[in-house]
Order: structure tokens, then sequence, then C-alpha cells
């Protein structure tokens, strides 16, 4: 009896105290429902209050990274400093290796530049880029993308290419005046148009929300193999052309996948490419070109 | 000066919300390495669900959509999906509170359990609907894994901060 007097002061106390009134419950779902429509419907407005306060969490994003880079950081340090003749002599080898490749592409260079003045071929674009920090990198199951200390304020424009070192990292998703947003390549929401190499094989690769891209419209890929580079296309105008997104891998079913080329949770900066039409040269209006 | 003097006395009242508000920040951080990096533990919707079975009075609605909305914009969802899989979180622990006195730790930990699975479902749910496309499932079920493993720590670290209010 005892036990059940208890049970019923329990309810009642919690009752009371949670405030659990029907109207507030109704009221709180219906404003979730409403943010909601007004995220899918009307973008712009609540995409700019997104903004704002993404701005403003930067801040706190940025201090507590600090401690936290520092950590992983000695971590790191620690064991290049244990490991240093071991790492020299691995890098010796391989500047060895460099110097007599720089040897062959300055040659290819040489003979690609003379075959394009024969044609009369355009310049490639060359791209300018800014750097910028990573403060934040969500990648959660469901969602594929990091925060970076950097906005329009210093002159990064919307679904510009972010790359480290020529290999692609994502796109600018979200604008703010002092952060941005990249969506990964692994995202869901990634599509980018792709080739390889000296096989003249093009597929569009996709972000499933995990460490690997998944190969969409599948046409002949009887020369595709294990290990073949991936690299974007610049079809769509999307990316520059020929940046390294990964290396084909097959999982346990056989089913071919792209193996990202780079470790993004190990980065600290990326490059912002200007990739806006004014930077290219381009005088003409474009869908789905960055905004200015 | 009397206003001054009520808020800083009930202060305290805030810390649920204050930590809720660390957590969420901290599960962004880039801390895990690259194997792990996109099963992070849910450490922020852990805490929330903490306060809402051991003091439901400290984390009403209002806070429930502030958290919400935070989420929403850290992780870059859509707005307002994180408020609705919260709110549904808690309207669904407070309606079984009736039912069991979720003081201890055992009970904290089941609700750990049903609360994350409420929320990823939820989140996923909308994501796949929004974006009309289907992805890589599996990473949800390792990440709602992990953050099952990982939740006694941040329901010992919560715990400790609950003791102090009470004294």
């Amino acid at each position: 009896m005892a036990n059940i007097s208890n049970f019923k002061r329990v309810r009642s106390l919690i009752r009371e105290r949670t405030s659990n009134k029907k109207l507030l419950t109704i009221l709180a779902f219906v404003f979730a429902l409403l943010v909601i429509t007004s995220s899918v419907t009307n973008f712009h407005y609540t995409n700019s209050l997104k903004l704002k306060f993404l701005d403003f969490s930067s801040y706190i994003l940025k201090s507590l990274y600090m401690p936290l880079d520092t950590f992983k950081n000695s971590g790191e340090n620690i064991n290049n400093i244990i490991n240093t003749y071991t790492i020299n002599k691995k890098l010796m080898l391989e500047n060895e290796y460099l110097k007599s490749q720089l040897i062959e592409v300055k040659n290819i260079k040489a003979e690609n530049l003379e075959l394009r003045n024969m044609l009369s071929l355009k310049e490639e674009i060359n791209y300018s880029f800014i750097t910028a920090k990573i403060i934040s990198q969500n990648n959660t199951s469901y969602i594929h993308s990091m925060i970076l200390l950097g906005g329009i304020e210093n002159k990064i424009n919307l679904k510009s290419p972010v790359i480290y070192k020529n290999n692609l990292v994502g796109f600018i998703s979200d604008l703010g005046n002092k952060s941005s947003r990249v969506t990964l390549i692994t995202d869901v929401n990634s599509k980018i148009p792709a080739l390889i190499l000296n096989k003249k094989i093009k597929f569009i690769t996709s972000g499933n929300n995990s460490n690997f891209l998944e190969i969409l419209n599948y046409g002949d890929l009887t020369l595709l193999e294990e290990g073949d580079e991936v690299y974007t296309s610049g079809d769509g105008n999307r990316y520059p052309k020929g940046l390294l997104i990964g290396n084909v891998v097959k999982d346990y079913e056989g089913k071919y996948l792209i193996a990202t080329s780079i470790n993004i949770s190990k980065l600290n900066y990326v490059q912002v490419v200007d990739w806006s039409s004014k930077s290219r040269g381009i005088d003409i209006k474009i869908d789905n070109l960055p905004s200015e | 000066m009397r206003i001054l003097n009520l808020i800083l006395s009930n202060i305290y009242l805030l810390i649920p919300l204050f930590l809720t508000i660390l957590f969420t920040f901290i599960s962004v951080l880039p801390f895990l390495p690259h194997e792990l990096s996109n099963i992070a533990p849910l450490l922020g919707i852990i805490t929330i669900i903490f306060w809402i079975v051991n003091k439901p009075d400290l984390m009403p609605w209002s806070s429930v959509l502030i958290i919400g909305i935070i989420y929403d914009v850290l992780s870059g969802l859509t707005l307002g999906i994180s408020c609705f899989s919260l709110l549904l979180v808690r309207y669904i622990i407070i309606k079984s509170l009736f039912k069991f006195d979720g003081s201890s730790n055992l009970y904290t930990f089941i609700y750990t359990i049903l609360g994350l699975f409420i929320w990823l479902i939820i989140i996923v749910i909308f994501r796949s609907l929004i974006q009309l496309e289907f992805f890589n499932y599996i990473d949800v079920v390792y990440q709602y894994l992990l953050s099952i493993s990982i939740s006694p720590i941040v329901i010992f670290i919560n715990k400790y901060f609950l003791n102090q209010l009470k004294t």
C-alpha cells in the first residue's frame, strides 16, 4: 500500500513539476512543425537566421577547438619525435622519387604546351583560393559537413569548391559573414561529375553518408579496376577539372565504390576556391554557378 | 537590482540547459579518429535525455526548443527537425515517467536507449523525406550503439552536477 501511495505521489509530483499542460505541448509541436515548413518553403528567410546564429556560434566553437587541437597535435608531435629517424629515411626515398617524377612532368608540360599552341587551344582556367580554418566537423551518420572560420568578409562565395592540396573536400553550402558550412563529398547531397584518366570513363559520384562514394549512372565499367584514381571531370561547371576525388575500391559484394583520397578528420585548414564566374572570365549568366 | 538578484539567485536552474549546450558543442568538434568520425556519439542528446528523466522541471519545452535549434544550426540539418524530434523524445519520456521513477542510473540508462532510438528514427525519416533520397543506414545503427556505450560516462558526469544542484 505504501508503495502505491508513493507511486501516486511521484506521479502527481512529476505532473505538477513538468507543467505538462496540453496546450503548451500542442503549441511547442506546432512551433516546431512551423519552423520545419518555413525552412523547406521559405528557405532564404530561415537560412539568414540560421547563418546569423552560425556566425555567433563560430566564436564558441573556435574557443573550444583551440585546446582540443593542441591536445590532438601534441600526440602526433610526440609520435613524430619518436619516429624521426624512420620518417626521415622514408622522406628521403620519397624525395628522390619525386625529383625524378618532376623531370618527367616538366617534359610532359612542355610537350603539352607545344601541342596546345599547335591546336590554338584556349588556356585552362587558373583559379585562386582562400585558406580557411576548420572549427567544427559534424560527421554524424545522417549529415557530413564542417564549419569553416571564414565567410563573406573573407570573400568566400556560396557553392565554391573546397579543396586540400588538389584533393576535393566538398563545397560551400551555407555562407555567413564570418563562417561558412562545407558539405563534404561524402554527404548524400554531394553529386560530382568524375572521370578516370587514360580510360575515358565518365560517371557521377554520389555521397551516401559513409566514408565511401557510390558510382551513379552505370555505363560501361568493364575497364574499371581497383586502385584507379578518380578525378573531377569539370562537367557542369560545378568543380574545376582534375581534382582528385579518391580511388576505386570493391566492397564485399564486388560493387565498385570510391574511397576518398584524404583523411578529412586530420585536416586543420582547407582551401576555398574562388570559382565565381567573374574570376573565371565568364560574363554571361549561367545557372548553377557560385553566386557573386 | 532586485531583478538582477533574482536572476543570480536562480541561475543554477539554468545548469541543465548550459550543460546540454556545452555537450552539443563538444559533439561537433573533431575529437574522434577518421574511422569513427561519422558515427560520433550524440553527447548533447544523451545529456538532454538525462535531465528530462531526472529533473524534468529544469528541462521545460522552451529549453528543448532552444537546444533543438542550436543542434540544427550546428549540424546543418533543416531548421526545426531537431526541435520536433527532441519534443517528441521529451513527450514520450514524460509520459512514461508516470510509470517509473526515473531517478536511478539504470532507469536513466534505459530511458537514454529509448530516447536515442526515437531521436535517430525521427531525424532519419525527416532527412530521407526532405532529401527524397536513401543513404547508408548501417552507420545510423553504429552511431546509435556507440552513443549507448558512451552514455554511462555522460550520465555520471551529469549525475555529478545533479548532486551539486541538490546540495
